[in-house]
């Protein structure tokens, strides 16, 4: 059960990330428009948050020895989805006001709604790898594995929202119940605990978790 | 256990907090719009956000992409009003449906559920007035007509429909005329075809040689330019108007490989005719360059073989050809054809358009508005939104009394009437009756209308809208044939050598103007 509950874990986290991208660029569209720089601005503010959050969420994985912050990351960022239709348009509205090149303005939008949900999002890969991993023989095949659920997570989300989530579903409420689920799931990993395998076995195992490329980022 | 708890707290009150706090889909914040809110609830496009709006007071219905105008119709004179003109003018009996031909309406609710509007052919919008300079300048297709313009019968293509009245105003003044519109998004046919009874009723009639007036085809202008226009007789005119929210261009839709599309479905002496915002000259206080905007959709033309160009720039109402702003950002209507456009050159077309009057058979005076406006009169802008007078009741008469019309240029438009004031008792008192006004019906003050610092003046406007539009037609057409510098040669600096050359040159050129091509299709980021 641990790794088919770890691989759910990426394949959900993957799909809200790539979901939030994908409706992330209507909701803005109101204030700032339909334009190229609007896409910039959202997939740059996104890849961005990746790359801090895999370097926040290394570090986190190198200390945990449960799944325990990975249940507090995922809920961070479901609290950020479920506060967003909140706050999200209000904030937007006041920057159009006072920000009046729209490139500026989106950017610094994409970066203030987006970022924090996003690089949240980003530390489950690195934490996922210390804790898919069983010993060095399989560490190859188990992240990958790994890598292959979270991408397919981020194409599900990507067509979900697409094809579906905008037609029958308002902007609002996809992205409110994208952040209970994420909530019901980072809940989960704190009721039940799922322990890392043990320092000395990953010692000895030649710290395979270095060297791994960045997972998710295809867009 | 006790994370969890703490978990599962945090999460529900974010949830509960973000749930009944979230923000209301999006709402107008303008007053006295009828039916606002059933036509919110009618955004139903998986595209894009559509929404019908309508104000008696202002005599406008529109359709939004939510707060962004996308077009707007006048709703009067209404259709039903133009079929009674229709008993005294035959001219308007092209617009007169058979009893049983009146358009079935659409089974469900209607929006907006206890009134259906019932707008006619009148532009709310003043490029859309210039739409018949397309066939007007036409020799071929005039010729055949015997320069009668109500028996012209042009093939015409329009490229994004919005709310159809540039349809609306082609179909009023060429009855022959064969329309077919291409957009991307059905459901914005859709809200056009439901809400708009004419153009309803439009698609069901037939020309002589059994094609329909008005045909609807949802699909990307490029993919029916390429896979089923070559097909089809040539066209006459092809209208582009195709606009995602606010004021940019679809960037496919303005390149040089584009407008050889369009080329090669349209007739040896068709053109083009688009609908470009930008300006001239930049503008020092604003961050944007339209002037490439306008500069590239000129040279593109040329690039792509339609190499006579001209440009008509739509002079807003308090305008003249003699004071022209050219760091004015405006909508600006391209012409461009093969065949040489210029006012020597088709002198035949330009009197066309001299003599050429707007809605002849309307009567004037009949459909107006009146409305206040502030103005920042140091910058020379409008500082608030419009208000319309009505709203103010009796007090509207006593400060019209105290305001002179204004004066205008001998060469500008004479409507709308525009009377001003600086008189400070005189705004206070417009300004105490629209707070008044709003907050009694407990609305939010239209913009501009909650502070008045950054206003020193008062402009109360009578639109007489049949006027403004022969007079946005009359005034646009007497800049753009001011010598050559309105031609694309001028626009883009090609001026041939000799023919008084100096004396043509304006202080406009745009050497710089960009070449968009497929490969540089950027008209979206220079339109920011």
């Amino acid at each position: 059960m641990r790794l088919p509950a770890l691989y759910l874990t990426s394949i959900i986290c993957g799909f809200c990330m790539m979901a939030l991208e994908i409706l992330g660029g209507r909701f803005i569209q109101p204030i700032f428009g339909s334009s190229i720089d609007v896409w910039a601005a959202i997939i740059s503010v996104f890849i961005l948050s990746l790359s801090i959050g895999y370097v926040i969420g290394g570090r986190i994985a190198d200390r945990a020895r449960t799944n325990q912050p990975l249940g507090w990351l995922i809920i961070g960022a479901g609290i950020f989805y479920c506060l967003m239709p909140w706050y999200g348009t209000p904030f937007m509205e006041a920057l159009g006001e006072s920000v009046h090149t729209a490139r500026w303005g989106v950017l610094l939008a994409a970066l203030v709604l987006y970022l924090p949900p996003s690089l949240l999002l980003g530390t489950v890969s690195p934490i996922l790898v210390k804790l898919v991993f069983t010993g060095a023989d399989k560490v190859g095949s188990t992240t990958g594995m790994l890598y292959a659920v979270g991408s397919i997570g981020n194409v599900l989300g990507i067509l979900v929202a697409d094809y579906v989530l905008l037609k029958y579903v308002g902007l609002n409420a996809n992205i409110f119940s994208m952040g209970v689920i994420l909530g019901v799931l980072g809940v989960a990993h704190l009721l039940i605990t799922i322990a890392a395998t043990s320092p000395a076995a990953a010692a000895a195992s030649q710290a395979p978790a270095a060297a791994v490329a960045v997972p998710g980022t295809t867009v | 256990m006790k994370a969890a708890l703490i978990g599962i707290t945090a999460m529900v009150a974010a949830a509960v907090t973000g749930y009944t706090l979230q923000d209301e889909p999006y709402r107008l914040r303008a007053a006295f719009q009828a039916a606002d809110q059933a036509a919110l609830d009618h955004r139903d496009s998986p595209y894009s956000n559509i929404t019908w709006v309508a104000s008696a007071d202002e005599n406008y219905l529109q359709l939004r992409f939510f707060d962004r105008v996308e077009g707007g119709v006048c709703l009067h004179p209404s259709w039903g009003e133009l079929i009674a003109l229709a008993g005294k003018d035959p001219h308007l009996a092209h617009l007169v449906p058979k009893p049983e031909d009146l358009p079935k309406l659409p089974a469900g609710p209607m929006w907006p559920y206890n009134w259906l509007p019932d707008p006619g052919t009148v532009s709310n919008s003043a490029y859309v007035r210039l739409f018949p300079a397309g066939v007007l300048l036409n020799q071929k297709v005039m010729a055949a007509a015997g320069g009668d313009w109500r028996a012209a019968a042009p093939r015409v293509m329009v490229i994004g429909l919005g709310s159809g009245i540039g349809i609306a105003t082609l179909a009023h003044h060429f009855p022959k005329a064969a329309i077919t519109v291409v957009d991307i998004d059905q459901a914005v046919i859709d809200m056009v075809r439901d809400h708009y009874p004419l153009m309803r009723w439009l698609t069901t009639q037939k020309l002589a040689d059994g094609s329909p007036r008005l045909r609807f085809v949802a699909r990307d202008a490029r993919q029916y330019l390429q896979y089923d226009a070559t097909r089809e007789k040539a066209y006459d005119l092809i209208v582009l108007d195709a606009y995602t929210s606010g004021s940019t261009i679809p960037p496919h839709l303005m390149t040089r490989e584009f407008f050889a599309q369009c080329a090669a479905v349209l007739d040896e002496s068709g053109m083009v005719l688009a609908n470009v915002i930008g300006s001239y000259e930049r503008d020092p206080q604003s961050p944007g360059d339209k002037r490439l905007v306008t500069g590239g959709a000129v040279r593109t033309f040329r690039a792509a073989g339609l190499a006579s160009v001209w440009n008509f720039p739509i002079l807003s109402s308090n305008e003249s050809p003699g004071s022209f702003n050219d760091t004015h950002q405006r909508n600006n209507i391209v012409i461009a054809s093969r065949r040489k456009l210029g006012p020597h050159d088709n002198a035949a077309g330009w009197d066309r358009l001299r003599g050429f009057t707007l809605y002849p058979e309307l009567p004037l005076g009949t459909w107006m508005t009146d409305s206040y406006i502030l103005i920042d009169s140091e910058h020379s802008r409008y500082a608030s939104a419009w208000v319309p007078a009505s709203l103010l009741g009796a007090t509207d008469a006593k400060l019209r009394a105290r305001m002179e019309p204004e004066k205008n240029a001998p060469d500008a438009m004479t409507a709308p009437l525009s009377r001003r004031s600086s008189d400070r008792e005189l705004m206070d008192q417009v300004f105490a009756a629209v707070a008044q006004t709003y907050l009694g019906h407990h609305l939010p003050l239209p913009k501009g209308w909650d502070d008045r610092g950054g206003a020193n003046a008062l402009e109360r406007r009578e639109s007489d809208w049949v006027a403004f539009a022969r007079e946005t037609f009359r005034v646009s057409v007497a800049t753009a044939k001011d010598s050559n510098k309105h031609s694309g040669e001028a626009l883009t600096g090609d001026l041939p050598e000799g023919r008084e050359r100096d004396a043509m040159v304006p202080n406009w050129i745009i050497p710089d103007a960009p070449l968009f091509t497929d490969q540089m299709p950027n008209a979206d980021i220079y339109n920011n």
